[in-house]
């Protein structure tokens, strides 16, 4: 998969290409926004991580020449101003995801992988009314959780954590990507809030002996895994 | 030595006198420049009240008198020519003798004897007309001695004399200006007093504002204008100027509040940090472990932390934030904060009870999330295992009460200012934040909130600005 990186600090840019390409990208940068977009226009990219403030020209007009031309690759926004505003505005000029500086590693590489699958082609399981892993199926239509043929009661929130670790499953989620998919707010609970709905969770699925697993990556987040 | 000493210390007491009394000085001398005008316009206007009047009362008299004495003089002057000698003394003989108010008399040069008129002769060194002379006179009849005033023409051999006694109209004049002079006199002692007096007050309502205006250049915030009861404009600007420092001193502190925040909460983790790295560095192994940075890791997110939140408080505050109009379903909020909350209650045994009604703002859905989810969070934190947690939300008001250990009432009001962490939750990192954003997101929205004692435990009210109308 191919990344396109525009940033304009050579530190961070470095490291950025460093812990894409170990994690086998294949990645290219910009130092600037022209660059950027010149490069973003030439060239056929699954992915692009975009910083906000850019030399020659500005982030959001990038984005905004490519999402004109009809380009529709995902756009990850990187950026010093985290209001709401702000936000809003990055994501409106087409932005597919947004993050603050000053961002952990691990969490610019699980959103990156998540936006990454997006413009995969649609794998099969996305769009349906149900999802199945091992002996767990989650209906969407009626809402239920059924484990080895037995239902288990779950509270509205639950069923959208666990549908949301499920539609991504095998990759790391991080505590603000599951807070901002289930709770839908622009805000960081700051306190371990997300790992004790996590964890009980976790207890329902192992107390109905589910094969599958949520584990902790450290640092990070979390991962469905089928047993 | 001893006396070279004694002569500096004296030059220094002067020098010291004369600053200290420099402002004295400024101020007697605009008392005294103040009352001097003062007097000056008083007297000026006086004057010309008394000129006036001059001119409409006795100068009238003048006036009519002169004119009259010039009028005969002229006639005179016309018939001495015209007529001869004998046709003069013929004509004017009788009205020379009977005139009153004027007296006429002629006499020959020739013959000093030859007199027509009403003095014995006309007295030698009267001057000619139209030069005015005076000169005494007796008056046979009264016994008297009148001072007339008057000039001679020459005619044919002699000379004419005419003159009108001016006696009674110069004891006029003179008294007119010896009261004038009374007036003018009264009205500058009287307009030195007052003007001293208005001066001096006005100055002194000056003085009171320089002093403070000093005291404040000195750097001392809290001085104010004592005010007078008479709400004029003095008073008016003093209460402005005292509302102006008012302002004035709680942005200083709002600065020293803003400037101490960052010194404790960012300084603080910054210097463990570095005590941390400094540590690891001085460890002479090649490899560091994963826990000691991870440790590391966690300080770091905790500064960024800190510093987000206090830029934010700082925009909140300032109103660099925008509160939006979007319709806020409160009721939705205030379950999916308890929802997320709740994990948390139940590992403290806690129960959240809720009585919530629909009700819609106007505002940033993410900001109110946020307040209601601090506020439980808080109640969640500080009430204790077993509490029980009650959020009610009506038109008026959002309420969340607990019946756990609550907060002194010195410390409801401190709660809400930047770190002013409360000694209990002193070990909770980044709380010092929470509350001074929950009330600075409130008042973007026109909200307002309060601390109570819930008997026991704590009573956290929101009121709400009237609703938008629910649906």
């Amino acid at each position: 998969m191919k990344v396109l990186i525009v940033e304009d600090d050579k530190t961070t840019r470095d490291f950025l290409q460093q812990a894409l390409t170990e994690q086998g990208y294949t990645v290219e940068t910009a130092a600037d926004g022209q660059d950027g977009l010149f490069k973003a226009l030439e060239l056929n990219f699954d992915l692009i991580v975009l910083d906000r403030m850019l030399p020659k020209l500005d982030g959001l007009t990038v984005l905004a020449t490519l999402r004109s031309g009809g380009h529709r690759v995902p756009v990850l926004i990187l950026s010093a101003l985290d209001s709401v505003d702000e936000r809003v505005k990055g994501l409106k000029q087409g932005g597919d995801d947004y993050l603050v500086k000053p961002f952990a590693l691990a969490e610019l590489l699980a959103r990156v992988e998540i936006l990454g699958r997006r413009s995969q082609p649609i794998v099969a399981g996305a769009q349906e009314t149900r999802i199945q892993l091992k002996n767990l199926t989650l209906d969407m239509l009626a809402h239920t959780l059924t484990i080895a043929d037995q239902e288990i009661e779950i509270q509205p929130k639950e069923f959208k954590l666990l549908r949301y670790l499920l539609e991504h499953q095998e990759q790391v989620v991080s505590r603000t990507m599951l807070f901002e998919a289930v709770w839908d707010y622009q805000f960081d609970p700051q306190t371990n809030v997300i790992d004790v709905h996590v964890a009980r969770l976790r207890k329902k699925l192992t107390e109905a002996n589910a094969l599958v697993e949520i584990t902790t990556v450290r640092g990070v987040g979390y991962r469905l895994v089928s047993q | 030595m001893l006396w070279l000493k004694s002569r500096r210390s004296e030059g220094w007491g002067i020098g010291l006198s004369l600053n200290s009394s420099l402002g004295l000085m400024f101020r007697k001398s605009s008392i005294w420049r103040l009352t001097l005008i003062y007097t000056a316009l008083s007297t000026v206007l006086v004057s010309l009240v008394l000129l006036v009047l001059y001119y409409f009362s006795v100068g009238q008299v003048v006036r009519a008198q002169d004119r009259n004495f010039y009028e005969v003089l002229a006639q005179h002057q016309l018939l001495t020519k015209q007529l001869s000698q004998t046709e003069y003394q013929l004509q004017f003989g009788p009205e020379f003798q009977l005139s009153e108010s004027l007296s006429l008399t002629f006499q020959a040069d020739d013959a000093p004897v030859d007199v027509v008129g009403r003095l014995s002769s006309v007295p030698v060194g009267i001057a000619m007309c139209p030069e005015i002379s005076r000169f005494p006179v007796y008056q046979a009849r009264y016994d008297d001695i009148e001072i007339l005033s008057g000039c001679t023409l020459p005619a044919y051999n002699g000379r004419v004399l005419i003159a009108q006694n001016r006696q009674q109209l110069d004891r006029w004049i003179k008294l007119f200006w010896q009261t004038s002079l009374g007036a003018l006199l009264i009205t500058l002692v009287i307009g030195t007093l007052s003007g001293w007096w208005f001066s001096r007050k006005l100055i002194r309502k000056v003085s009171a504002v320089n002093q403070i205006a000093r005291k404040v250049e000195d750097g001392d915030l809290t001085a104010r204008i004592s005010i007078g009861k008479s709400g004029d404009e003095f008073d008016q600007m003093a209460m402005h100027i005292n509302r102006m420092l008012g302002q004035l001193e709680d942005n200083f502190e709002t600065v020293r509040g803003t400037t101490d925040a960052i010194a404790h909460d960012l300084r603080t983790p910054l210097s463990r940090l570095r005590l941390r790295l400094e540590h690891l560095v001085s460890q002479e192994t090649e490899t560091v472990k994963a826990d000691a940075l991870a440790d590391v890791l966690e300080e770091l997110d905790r500064i960024i932390l800190t510093f987000k939140s206090m830029l934010e408080l700082t925009k909140l505050e300032h109103g660099l934030m925008n509160a939006g109009d979007h319709p806020v379903d409160l009721q939705a909020l205030v379950s999916d904060a308890v929802e997320l909350i709740e994990p948390l209650a139940d590992e403290n045994r806690q129960t959240i009870t809720v009585n919530a009604s629909p009700v819609y703002v106007q505002g940033d859905p993410s900001l109110l999330f946020r307040v209601i989810y601090n506020l439980l969070d808080n109640a969640v934190k500080y009430s204790g295992e077993n509490a029980s947690v009650l959020v009610e939300l009506t038109e008026k008001a959002l309420i969340i009460a607990d019946n756990g250990v609550g907060i002194a009432e010195e410390e409801m009001t401190k709660a809400f200012q930047r770190l002013s962490r409360l000694d209990s939750s002193r070990t909770t990192p980044g709380y010092g934040l929470g509350l001074p954003v929950v009330k600075a997101i409130l008042k973007l929205h026109g909200m307002k909130i309060k601390m109570l004692d819930n008997e026991p435990g704590l009573k956290v009210v929101i009121r709400l600005p009237r609703p938008t109308g629910s649906k």
